[in-house]
């Protein structure tokens, strides 16, 4: 994979601190905990990633998950 | 470069199943939102310094002559969408065509194209078997 590096490659910049408090939030409370970390965090950058996550990330998801609850539907229609 | 055929896949039937972008993509994806590109990156796409799947990208657009271009960001999300796969980057191409022809893809015409991430392996191998080998939708000779 083709890794995109902060300008500050020995300090922890904001942006790089912003993502981490991002990928801790995805992996305890999902993405609605990682956009209410996006919300806290002031500054430009957590507004763009909020904008991502709501406009991006979550209808993503979303369609997956609309479509594997019509496949049970009809899996289980179909048992019936 | 001009196609005859006028049809897309969808009006011909075609159902896509899409997957969202994994972990990975999606970290890289909000570092390219936030990054802004440093000197010379745009030079990194072209020629032979630019990763293969974007030499396909770039060499079907310059012989091809296709009405159709990309920023440097929006190259960085193809390959990100594709996970590099050339087969993947190439229906991106089509997609995008379909779509946008005669315009610059950005970030933001990516995610237009695929609002909810990127075919599955099944729905990527339908597009390809069913419609684009059989030439039959709009700039499938492409492929």
């Amino acid at each position: 994979m083709w890794k995109i590096k902060f300008e500050k490659e020995n300090k922890v910049s904001k942006e790089e601190k912003l993502l981490k408090n991002i990928k801790e939030a995805v992996e305890s409370g999902g993405w609605e905990a990682a956009k209410e970390v996006c919300r806290n965090t002031k500054g430009k950058s957590s507004a763009i990633l909020y904008q991502f996550i709501d406009d991006v990330v979550i209808p993503q998801w979303r369609w997956r998950a609309d479509k594997m609850k019509n496949i049970k539907i009809q899996n289980n229609e179909n048992r019936n | 470069m001009k196609t005859e055929i006028k049809e897309t896949a969808k009006e011909l039937g075609f159902v896509p199943k899409y997957e969202p972008l994994t972990p990975e993509g999606t970290e890289q994806f909000m570092k390219i939102l936030l990054s802004e590109p440093k000197e010379g990156a745009e030079e990194s796409m072209i020629g032979d310094e630019a990763p293969f799947p974007i030499k396909i990208l770039n060499s079907r657009i310059e012989a091809l002559e296709l009405p159709i271009s990309f920023d440097f960001k929006g190259k960085l999300l193809a390959l990100i969408y594709t996970d590099g796969n050339p087969g993947k980057i190439v229906t991106l191409l089509i997609d995008c065509l379909t779509k946008f022809e005669g315009q610059t893809i950005d970030q933001d015409k990516i995610v237009d194209v695929y609002p909810y991430g990127f075919y599955t392996e099944d729905s990527f191998m339908d597009l390809i078997d069913n419609y684009f080998k059989k030439r039959k939708v709009k700039w499938s000779e492409l492929y």
